[in-house]
This record gives C-alpha cells, structure tokens and sequence, in this order.
C-alpha cells in the first residue's frame, strides 16, 4: 500500500489533490522561513514570529475593532459592487444597446489604476468608511459586470427560444435560463473579486482611514513592528479563504450540482 | 369549418435568401398533419413561424390558438432543472401554481413511463428519456396545436415506435391539431391523417388519402410513385 494511500485512509478528506495543496502550502512555509533566516528581522519576520505576533493580538479590542470593519467594509463592497455589476451585465447581456452605452463607462472603470480612485473617494467623501466601500464597490462591479455581459452572450440560444415558446415572464427567464447558466462565469468573477476586494479595501485603509487592518498595517509599519505586519497579513489571507472557500465555492458547488 | 392554421403566399427570407416564398396551406381543427420533404426545404421555418418563433417576411398568417406546444428535434431541457422541473416551469408560465404544476407534471412524466426519473437532471438521462421529458412538457400546457419537429430523428427503432405509441394514446385523450415534420415516410403515415409533401420552398402537395390507406395497409408503390412524380415535378 502506498503512502498516499495509506493517508487517505487515516485522513479521510485527503484526495490526490488536497495532498498537493497541502504540499505547496508546506513548500510555501518553507521557502518563507528559509527566506527569513537569511533576512535581517526588520525586513522580513518568520513564520514562527509572525504566528506568535498574530497570537499577541488575537481577542484584543484593538484588534476585534479593525478586524470587524475591514470584514464589514469587505463585505459590503463585494455585495454592492457585486450587485451592480449582476443588474448591469444582465441589462447589457440582454440589450446590445444598452451594452453599447455602457461600454464607455466599462472601458474607463477597468483601465482607471485603483490609487486613481481611491484619490478622487477619498476627496469625494473624505477618510472612512463611505471611502471605503465606494472604491471597492467601483473597482469591484466591472469585473462582475463583463463576465455577467460574456455569461449572458453564451446562453444557449435553443433554451432562449423555448423561454420564448412557453412564453416564461422576464423574472423567470433571468432566474430559470440566465442566472443558472452563467453562475460559473460569475463564480469565477466572485472569487476573484474577493481576491481583489480585500486588496482593494486595505490599500484604501491604509491610505485614507482611521481604522481597519489597512490603517493597523499603517500602524506597524511606522512603529517597525514588522511581524505584527505579517500577523496582519495572515488575518488578511484568513479573511479571504473564509470567504472563497466557506461562503462562495459552496454556494457555487450547490448551483452547478447538475453538473456533477 | 374555419381553419386553426392557415397561411397565405408566406414568404420568409434569410438575408435576401427566400426559403419560403409565396406559400399557401390550411390546417384544421384536430387534425394530424404529416411534413415531408428534404433538409433545406423550410419546413422547420413553417414550424418557427406557427410558434410565433420567428416573423414572415410577408404574406398572412393565422394561428387560432391560445397555446402551441412544440418538440424540437433536440429536447431543449434546461441542464439545471430536473425532469420534474422542467415539464412544470411552462405550467407555472401560464399562471399555474406550483402544486398543480407539480401533479399534472407528474402525471405526465408518468404516462410517458418515467415516474421513477422525474428528479432526474437531463445529464442523468438517456436521449430518448430526454425526449419524452420534453413530449411530456408540450403536452402537460395542454396546448391546442402541438408542432413535432423531427423529434424522434436521433432515437432508435424501438425508442421510436415506443414514444409514437405514446403519442397517439395521447391524441386520443386529448384531440389536438398536430403538425408532424419528419424525414422518415413510416412515422409520418403511421399517426397523420393528412399528408403534405413540400417539394420547393412555395408548394405543398398533398397527398391522395387512397394512397395514405394503401400505405398503411403495406402497399407502398402507390406512395413511392406519387413521390418520384411530385419529385420530377
């Protein structure tokens, strides 16, 4: 019996591929403290440090406080953004002019640099969490607005035309034929703006608010404090796998079920 | 006795290419109407166009009809609904609720013999299974003309004479007028009971109801030859 084989019967959540995520996340860890050991400490902390840092803060008021509006400020960007971006790409999906209009506007939103946006947020509504969540809203939306515009132009147009035929109401088109049929396209969008959102949501902290994990690295950074900042990092990647792998792969596995 | 579906010099065209052009034909109540004729005639056209599917390029149509179901020759079903699902979803369309489009859905699924499938995703079925799902679907809208478009073409023999059964058990619970396009001469005769044989774009012949017997009761020389004429017509 091989070893893989005999893991897979002591663990039993460990398929081939689990194994080989866990494999680079070892590989990952073991690059950084290697890394580490030939880094002065003040440029980069190890593992070790930056667990025993995340340890120190964990529970604290300090950093229940800006843990929890990040989360929130996360939160409420990938949702508005996300929604704006559905009932937009569904509106141009379903009308080439209304496509045409947008186009413009979808253009300018996705080439714009987001620190263009968090400049002109934060000179629009000023240090916070309007700012926050307006810059991820805005740079969130065009990425579910084109894979929604693409989902929507690859419907099959044979199950359009029965819609047609059985003569199903507008909800029930959007809800029955498109919406299923492109919760792959969007799936795919939704985690990558969960990637991009925390990015997005930390980088305007940092440079236009009083709180949050972005304003907490602010904080580190000016104090040297650099395994708190790795600490912070770690929070940050935690936060996204919750996300990705608790909320939306889940949600996306149930909606393509038919598939498997 | 008005017709149900009646067309007047139909012209339809495809970017300046007429398909049909200047066609006449009429359609009565209950009646069982078989389409003939080779790929590229238009015939699937005629069908869009009773549907409401597509619009004529010119000429006057007229359906009397409230409801028209129709059987694409590939089942259509939606991927990510189950059988049940997806013969209920046309039922909940016309206003149904949920409860009675579920039982008449399971009636349906039921006399097409797949009572033990109807949580089924269409990836879980077999071809005909899929078929017979979309059959059931024309069928439980209770439509007043069913339009069949070369449904059975990628079934077997068996599979075939199975769901023709089924459909003419159906016919005679429920009288309906039916259009049936088909390549094949054996389905067509076996369950119309007028036959037109489209030869161009702008002609249907029908064919004499002796002949229709005579088909019927094995003798197919009579039907061969009044095809070759049409043919060389």
């Amino acid at each position: 019996m091989s070893l893989f084989h005999w893991l897979r019967k002591k663990l039993l959540f460990l398929t081939r591929a689990n194994l080989f995520i866990a494999i680079g996340f070892m590989l990952l860890l073991a690059g950084w403290q290697v890394l580490s050991f030939y880094t002065h400490e003040i440029l980069l902390a190890s593992p070790a440090q930056a667990a025993c840092a995340l340890w120190g803060i964990i529970g604290t008021s300090y950093f229940n406080e800006n843990f929890l509006i990040t989360l929130w400020r996360l939160f409420f960007g990938i949702v508005s953004g996300g929604l704006i971006g559905f009932v937009l790409g569904t509106a141009a999906g379903l009308n080439e002019d209304i496509k045409n209009i947008l186009e413009p506007f979808r253009w300018i939103m996705l080439s714009i640099p987001p620190v263009v946006v968090v400049v002109l947020a934060m000179l629009w509504f000023g240090m916070g969490s309007k700012m926050v969540a307006f810059i991820t809203s805005v740079l969130v939306a065009p990425i579910v607005y084109v894979n929604t515009v693409k989902g929507i132009e690859m419907v099959d147009e044979k199950l359009v035309e029965m819609a047609r035929l059985y003569k199903f109401g507008f909800v029930m088109r959007i809800k029955d034929v498109y919406t299923p049929a492109i919760i792959g396209p969007l799936g795919a969008a939704m985690v990558l703006i969960t990637c991009m959102g925390a990015r997005v949501v930390i980088l305007a902290e940092l440079m236009g608010a009083n709180d949050g994990i972005g304003y907490a690295l602010g904080v580190t950074r000016s104090n040297l404090d650099v395994p708190q900042l790795f600490a912070w990092v770690l929070v940050t990647l935690g936060i996204v796998s919750v996300f990705e792998f608790i909320l939306l792969r889940p949600v996306e596995k149930h909606f393509i079920r038919w598939k498997l | 006795m008005s017709p149900v579906i009646s067309f007047e010099n139909v012209v339809k065209e495809y970017g300046g290419r007429k398909v049909i052009s200047g066609l006449s034909f009429q359609i009565h109540s209950r009646e069982v109407v078989g389409l003939l004729g080779q790929s590229g005639m238009g015939k699937t056209t005629i069908l869009k166009i009773i549907a409401g599917l597509e619009m004529p390029s010119d000429g006057d149509i007229k359906v009397i009809a409230e409801r028209v179901g129709y059987v694409f020759q590939e089942p259509r079903l939606l991927p990510w609904r189950t059988a049940l699902e997806n013969v209920m979803l046309p039922m909940i369309a016309l206003g149904m609720n949920k409860k009675q489009a579920g039982e008449k859905a399971n009636h349906f699924l039921g006399e097409m013999e797949l009572s033990e499938f109807t949580h089924y995703y269409p990836s879980q079925l077999s071809g005909g299974m899929m078929q017979r799902v979309s059959l059931a679907r024309a069928f439980a809208t209770e439509p007043e003309v069913l339009l069949l478009d070369e449904p059975f073409s990628a079934l077997d023999l068996q599979m075939k004479d199975a769901i023709l059964s089924m459909i003419e058990e159906r016919l005679l619970v429920q009288p309906m007028t039916v259009l049936y396009v088909s390549h094949s001469q054996e389905e067509v005769m076996r369950i119309s009971n007028r036959i037109f044989m489209m030869s161009s774009g702008s002609k249907l012949d029908e064919l004499p109801i002796q002949h229709c017997r005579a088909f019927r009761a094995g003798c197919k020389k009579a039907f061969l030859k009044w095809t070759k004429q049409i043919g060389s017509n």
